[in-house]
C-alpha cells in the first residue's frame, strides 16, 4: 500500500510538469502562427533569471472594439475574467477586431483575461507578457524600446491553440 | 518523556550509592522505565533536509541562467531527468527501510524541491507568464502527496510553508480573499500531523492556518479590517480545542500547543480591541455589511462555539471544572458577535478592556493560589500592559492616571506577598510551578 501510494506520489508530480510542458508543446507544434506587435519594458525574475516584460499592442482594447458583457462596462473587481480576442492580420501582424467575453465559434482568436478597465476600454493579459533570456541577453531587446512617437519594430512570434491558448515562441525586428 | 527518563536512570545511580534504595529495586525501576532505543534519527532527517533544499535551490539557480546552448528538450530532459532520480532513488531507500530510510525521505524530499523548480523552469521554457500564486499552488500539492505517501514531517512542513505563502502571495499581490487556505491546512497537513502524532507538526500547522487565515482576513475588506475578529475567533476555538483535547487520547498530546497558541492570539487580539480609537476602525460597518468575508471569523467563530459547548457539556457530564479565566473566553467571544449585531456608541471598546482585566486579575490569582509563578508573571504583565495602554486614551487628569498606577502596582506587590506565601505552605515539591496556564 505505501508502495502505491509512493510511486502515485511522484507520478503526481511528474504529471503536473508533464501538463504543463506536453500542453504547450501541443500548442507549438499543431497552433497557427500569429506575430503580435510589443515594445519591450523590462528586468529580472528571481526564480528564472533575465526576461525581458513586454506590453503588446493588443493588450489594450479600446471601448468600441468591446461586446457582449464587456461592453457594458468592467470594474477592478471583474480581473481574472475570461476575455476572447478576435484577431485579423493586416500586414503580417495580428490586431484585435473585437472582444468578448463568449468564446467564438471559429476564426483565429486568442484567450486572455481581464487585467481590468482601462479608460476608455479595457487591458487584457495573455499570459506572454514575458519573454525569458539567457543571464545578460534582456539588454539587446531592452535597446528595441521605441522612441517617443515610433512604433515599436519589434513582433513576438506566438503560436495560438485551438482555444485561444498562447504560447511565445520567438521574435522578429521588423526593418 | 525521554528527558526524564534519562534524568531518572542518572538518578537512580546516585540514590543507590546514597543507599535509599536497593540494586534489586533500581533493576525493577529500570525495566519500568526503559531508555528509548532508536526513534526517529532527526539529526539526518534535519541535515540531508537542509542539504536537499539547498542543493534544490542551487539547481533552480544555475538553472534560471536558461543557457541558449542547451536546447528546449535537452533543458527538459534534465528537469524531469533530476526529479526522477531524486525520486525513483529516494523511494527506492525509504522503501527498504533500515538505516539509510532517512537518506531515502531527504531524496525525497530534493524530489519535490526540483519539483517545485520544474514548475518555474517550464515556465521559463514556455515563456510562461500566467498567475504566479498557482505555481506555488501545484509545489504545495505534489508536497503534500508526498508528504501523506512517505508520512514524512520535512515534506508536509514544506508543503505547509508553500500554502502559507500561496496565501500571503494572493492576499498581498492580488488582493483576494483566500479562504482556501487554511481550510487545506486544516483538511490536508493538521490530519497527518495527527496520525504521525507529531507535535512539531501540528504546531508548525497551526501557526500556518492562524497566519494564511489572518492574512485572508486581511484582504478581505478594504484593509485589515477583519483581522482582530479573525483572531480572536480563532484564539478562542484553539483554546477550546486544548480543553478538549485531553479527553481524547489521540489528540492529548497537541493540548499544549493549542492551549499556548491559543492564549497569544486570543490575547493579541483581545488587547488590541481594548482601543476604543481601533475599535472603530475593526467594526466598522456592522454584519451585514461585510458578505462573504464574514467567513473568515464566522467559520473559527462557529467553530469555537461549537467545541466550547462540547467542552462546557463534557465538564458538566464528567465533574470536570475549568478555571473562571477559561470560561470568559467563550464569553468573550459571544460579546464580539453581539456587537458586530448591535453596534451604537462610543462604548464599544469597554466590553473588552473589562474582559482583558478580569482575565488579568484571574490569571494572577490563580497563579497565587497554584501557586504557578509563570501565571503570576503572565497575568501581571498583561495588567501593566493594560494600565500603560489606557494611560492616554482613557483619562484625562493626572490624578487619575497616578491611582491607577498605584492601584495596579498595590496589586501586584500584593500578589508578589501572597505567592511567596502560598508557595512556602506547598513546598517547593518535584512538578511544583509546572501546570499549564489553563489547567
Amino acid at each position: 500500500m505505501r508502495k502505491i501510494a509512493v510511486v502515485v506520489a511522484i507520478i503526481f508530480q511528474v504529471a503536473v510538469l508533464g501538463f504543463m510542458a506536453g500542453g504547450r508543446e501541443y500548442i507549438v507544434h499543431n497552433g497557427r502562427t500569429v506575430y503580435l506587435r510589443t515594445a519591450p519594458v523590462d528586468p529580472r525574475d528571481v526564480f528564472r533569471g533575465d526576461y525581458v516584460a513586454l506590453s503588446y499592442e493588443i493588450s489594450s482594447i479600446e471601448d468600441n472594439l468591446l461586446r457582449d458583457e464587456l461592453k457594458k462596462g468592467v470594474a477592478w473587481h471583474d480581473r481574472g475574467l475570461p476575455v476572447y480576442v478576435v484577431l485579423t492580420e493586416t500586414d503580417g501582424v495580428a490586431q484585435v477586431s473585437y472582444a468578448s467575453d463568449r468564446r467564438p465559434d471559429g476564426g483565429l482568436f486568442i484567450r486572455g483575461r481581464l487585467g481590468g478597465p482601462r479608460f476608455p476600454g479595457i487591458w487584457v493579459k495573455y499570459g506572454i507578457e514575458s519573454f525569458y533570456v539567457e543571464q545578460g541577453a534582456g539588454k539587446k531587446l531592452e535597446q528595441l524600446f521605441p522612441k517617443r512617437g515610433e512604433k515599436s519594430r519589434l513582433e513576438m512570434e506566438v503560436k495560438i491553440g485551438s482555444g485561444g491558448e498562447a504560447v511565445l515562441i520567438g521574435y522578429r525586428v521588423r526593418r | 518523556m525521554k528527558k526524564q527518563i534519562r534524568w531518572l536512570h542518572g538518578e537512580i545511580e546516585q540514590w543507590m550509592a546514597e543507599g535509599l534504595i536497593t540494586l534489586g529495586q533500581a533493576e525493577g525501576i529500570r525495566a519500568r522505565y526503559r531508555q528509548p532505543e532508536g526513534g526517529t534519527p532527526w539529526a539526518t532527517i534535519i541535515f540531508s533536509s537542509l542539504g536537499a533544499a539547498i542543493l534544490g535551490l542551487g539547481i533552480v539557480l544555475m538553472f534560471a541562467y536558461n543557457w541558449n546552448a542547451i536546447p528546449k528538450f535537452g533543458k527538459l530532459g534534465i528537469v524531469f531527468g533530476l526529479l526522477l532520480l531524486a525520486h525513483g532513488g529516494g523511494a527506492w531507500l525509504f522503501l527498504r527501510g533500515g538505516r539509510y530510510r532517512g537518506v531515502g525521505e531527504a531524496l525525497c524530499l530534493l524530489g519535490t524541491v526540483l519539483y517545485g523548480s520544474g514548475i518555474w523552469l517550464i515556465a521559463q521554457i514556455y515563456h510562461i507568464d500566467t498567475h504566479y500564486p498557482n505555481g506555488f499552488l501545484a509545489w504545495a500539492l505534489g508536497a503534500l502527496a508526498a508528504a501523506w505517501a512517505l508520512a514524512s514531517i520535512p515534506q508536509a512542513i514544506a508543503a505547509l510553508a508553500l500554502l502559507s505563502i500561496w496565501s500571503a502571495t494572493e492576499t498581498v499581490m492580488f488582493e483576494r480573499f483566500i479562504h482556501l487556505g487554511p481550510v487545506m491546512i486544516a483538511a490536508l497537513v493538521a490530519p497527518l500531523a495527527w496520525w504521525k502524532r507529531s507535535r512539531l507538526l501540528m504546531a508548525a500547522a497551526t501557526v500556518g492556518l492562524v497566519f494564511s487565515a489572518c492574512v485572508g482576513a486581511a484582504a478581505a475588506h478594504e484593509g485589515t479590517h477583519l483581522i482582530l475578529v479573525c483572531l480572536l475567533s480563532l484564539g478562542g476555538l484553539l483554546l477550546a480545542l486544548a480543553q478538549l483535547a485531553p479527553s481524547i487520547p489521540s489528540l492529548a498530546p497537541f493540548s499544549r500547543i493549542w492551549d499556548r497558541s491559543g492564549w497569544i492570539a486570543f490575547f493579541s487580539a483581545l488587547y488590541l480591541l481594548t482601543f476604543p480609537g481601533l475599535i472603530d476602525e475593526v467594526l466598522p460597518l456592522g454584519l451585514s455589511k461585510h458578505g462573504l468575508a464574514a467567513l473568515s471569523w464566522l467559520v473559527p467563530l462557529a467553530a469555537a462555539f461549537l467545541v466550547w459547548t462540547i467542552v462546557v457539556l463534557g465538564m458538566t457530564r464528567f465533574d470536570r471544572r475549568l478555571s473562571f479565566d477559561l470560561y470568559l473566553v467563550p464569553l468573550v467571544l459571544v460579546v464580539t458577535l453581539l456587537l458586530l449585531f448591535f453596534r451604537t456608541g462610543d462604548w464599544l471598546a469597554t466590553p473588552f478592556n473589562l474582559a482583558f482585566l478580569t482575565l488579568a486579575i484571574s490569571l494572577m490569582m490563580r497563579g497565587c493560589r497554584q501557586p504557578n509563578a509563570r501565571l503570576t508573571i503572565v497575568g501581571s504583565v498583561l495588567l501593566v500592559m493594560l494600565a500603560t495602554a489606557r494611560y492616554m486614551d482613557l483619562f484625562d487628569s493626572l490624578i487619575a492616571r497616578g491611582a491607577v498606577f498605584i492601584l495596579v502596582g498595590a496589586m501586584i506587590f500584593g500578589q508578589g506577598l501572597l505567592y511567596t506565601r502560598r508557595k512556602r505552605a506547598a513546598g517547593t515539591g518535584f512538578g511544583a510551578g509546572v501546570q499549564e496556564v489553563s489547567r
